[in-house]
């Protein structure tokens, strides 16, 4: 297990928070923080930070991805 | 009699309640069916429908069926399918429906009415949360928070429902501001495409398929989304490489086609399975490696390199270990592997991968027996049309629709296969013949499944929808009273079901009905049923005991399958 942050921005749209954590919920991340800032009227900026397999972490991020109001996703290991 | 509504050029900046933008949205995206059930929360909307007579409404019998029915509609149609349902009970009876076209990749826009803005959140009458309940099973959901929005909403569902992996979406409309009023426009959705084709990936899986000595091909229901067959048999041909196929694979490839391996995972063709450990390079094309697919993971595939294609970045690598990944359109990818790469000849292989298989024990149980699954399967096979669709519910019969049916047409199978929902196959059915009025459609369900929708046989006479349901019926919940004498010692607990008289049931629905208890009423009950003009029920007392043969223990590897037993 290793410790990652998700960084993404997020359209502030209905339940495009709860979708974020949804994905989190299903490929078991091991949640420490999640954070969210207004980055702008229109955009959310999101860090998720946990600890999961290395292997699964490109996986996630591939997941956060493919919902349609992440605009930008990155990942870092800590 | 009512006015229609203006859509010239001029009724552009007209303004309209927002009942109406649903439905010009709708319009707009292309569609011309809607399958729902009207409510409080939906009652504007219902108004507005008489004034939109190119929406046609199938009224259901209960919500379920309606998303089933858009989901068999847009199997057919290939454009999403609508469904529409009050707010409350009315939304999350569509959730069934919903979840079993996520896990099928099928495109549906779902619209729920709300309970009034000033009223949400207050737990009012037939309030639920809908977006929170569907989020996990839909590609996107929407709450409607502006009576402007409506329009766009609506065209920006049908855009991602079909965009890269079709899936659901749902649009969840407040009441009031279907009641309000905003001007009518048009706006363009902008997604954007998918257009990954890694050339680097694509020259690694050149290398490796050219290379390749025992070649295999696992093609699932991302070619027949992107109607690649053709490229499928096309690069079949170039490798001289066997194509297994998923459940929802059925009809990538006509079964009788030299080059058909047949099924593969669970209850798969046992040299197809034994060929997958056997395969040096497999090629996957548009299918996610489920666990009914590959068995016991760390047993899958243990020889072979793999090469996933697949539309959707989420499912390289999730489930198999991924060699080469290659995110694109299945039909994409194919031609562009066909492009690079140069005939290659495995006669050896082929003959071991696609070997005859002989079952003299299954033959033998059918001689015995008054009424086996597979002469049930092929006497419906040889009373429908030979482009008949069959659309079969989710248990034992559905396996002997899939190992029996022979299907040498492409795309004519339909089915609940990722999420397994019991009730599918006739509602589903009346989807599809409402998307093909001409078509010969029949529905293959089990006496468990059956009696879950057996209500819409109701929306099946109202509508004239001639579709034929048979029921394989035993007595029991098949398959699981199956696992339960194969893995639970044989104790048969809650399975027996008992049903009523279908003769009857569908006599009283105003539909035609058969029972066939003998084989020489088999055929002449199908060939009735086959020429019925309007809905019919063939109640088929099929052998009580008989199982589905090969069955791979849960859990166990592939290889481990039990075939049918000595009679």
């Amino acid at each position: 297990m290793s410790r990652f942050r998700f960084r993404m921005d997020v359209e502030r749209e209905t339940g495009a928070l709860e979708r974020v954590l949804a994905v989190v919920r299903r490929r078991g991340l091991d949640l420490e923080r999640f954070d969210v800032s207004i980055a702008d009227p229109r955009t959310w900026s999101v860090a998720v930070l946990g600890r999961l397999p290395v292997a699964d972490a490109d996986l996630l991020l591939r997941q956060f991805t493919s919902l349609t109001n992440v605009r930008l996703a990155c990942i870092e290991e800590e | 009699m009512a006015a229609l509504i203006d859509t010239s050029e001029r009724a552009e900046a007209a303004t309209l309640r927002g009942s109406q933008l649903v439905c010009e949205a709708l319009r707009d995206a292309g569609a011309d069916v809607i399958f729902g059930y009207p409510g409080g929360a939906t009652l504007p909307i219902y108004d507005a429908l008489p004034d939109h007579p190119w929406l046609r409404h199938i009224l259901v019998r209960h919500e379920q069926g309606a998303a089933h029915m858009a989901d068999g509609y847009a199997r057919v149609a290939r454009r999403p399918g609508v469904c529409l349902a009050t707010s409350g009970p009315g939304a999350t009876n569509l959730v069934t429906g919903i979840a079993s076209a996520y896990m099928d990749s099928i495109p549906m826009v779902a619209i729920t009415g709300q309970v009034s803005t000033a009223l949400m959140g207050r737990d009012a009458f037939q309030e639920t949360d809908v977006l929170g309940m569907v989020a996990p099973i839909t590609k996107h959901a929407f709450l409607v928070e502006r009576v402007e929005d409506i329009q766009p909403t609506i065209a920006r569902a049908f855009a991602i429902a079909m965009a890269g992996r079709p899936g659901p979406v749902l649009v969840d409309i407040p009441k009031d501001l279907q009641n309000a009023s905003a001007p009518r426009r048009r706006r363009p959705v902008d997604l954007p495409a998918v257009k990954f084709l890694d050339e680097a990936a694509l020259e690694a899986a050149v290398a490796l398929l050219a290379d390749a000595e025992r070649p295999l091909i696992i093609a699932g229901h991302g070619v027949r989304l992107a109607r690649a067959h053709g490229l499928l048999a096309e690069l079949a041909r170039r490798l001289d490489a066997p194509v297994a196929h998923t459940l929802l694979g059925l009809g990538v490839i006509p079964e009788d086609d030299p080059l058909a391996a047949g099924m593969l995972g669970m209850h798969g063709v046992p040299a197809t399975n034994r060929a997958v450990n056997a395969a040096d390079v497999i090629l996957g094309v548009g299918l996610r490696f489920d666990d009914r697919v590959t068995g016991k993971v760390s047993a899958f595939a243990s020889r072979a390199k793999i090469i996933h294609v697949d539309i959707d970045p989420t499912q390289i690598g999730k489930n198999v270990p991924t060699t080469v990944g290659i995110v694109a359109d299945a039909g994409a990818a194919l031609a562009a592997l066909i492009a690079r790469l140069p005939a290659r000849e495995h006669e050896a292989w082929r003959g071991q991968a696609v070997a005859p298989r002989h079952r003299p024990h299954l033959v033998r149980y059918e001689e015995q027996v008054e009424l086996a699954p597979r002469p049930v399967i092929r006497a419906i096979r040889a009373a429908a049309r030979d482009d008949a669709y069959f659309v079969s519910d989710v248990g034992q019969h559905q396996m002997w629709a899939a190992q029996h049916l022979g299907l040498v047409t492409h795309d004519r199978y339909l089915t609940s296969a990722g999420l397994g929902a019991m009730g599918y196959a006739l509602p589903a059915a009346l989807g599809a013949q409402v998307a093909d009025p001409d078509a010969d459609v029949w529905a293959i369900a089990g006496d468990g499944g059956a009696q879950m929708t057996i209500q819409e046989l109701g929306t099946a006479v109202q509508e004239g929808l001639p579709v034929k349901l048979v029921i394989l019926n035993n007595g029991y919940l098949g398959m699981v009273r199956q696992w339960q004498q194969l893995f639970f010692n044989g104790r048969i607990s809650q399975t027996p079901i008992s049903s009523p008289d279908y003769v009857k049931l569908a006599d009283a629905y105003g539909a035609r009905g058969f029972r066939v208890e003998r084989r020489a009423q088999l055929a002449p009950a199908l060939a009735e049923a086959a020429a019925c003009q309007g809905p019919c029920v063939v109640d088929v007392r099929i052998e009580r005991e008989a199982n589905v043969w090969p069955i791979v223990p849960p859990g166990g590897a592939n290889a481990e399958l039990i075939e049918e037993p000595t009679w």
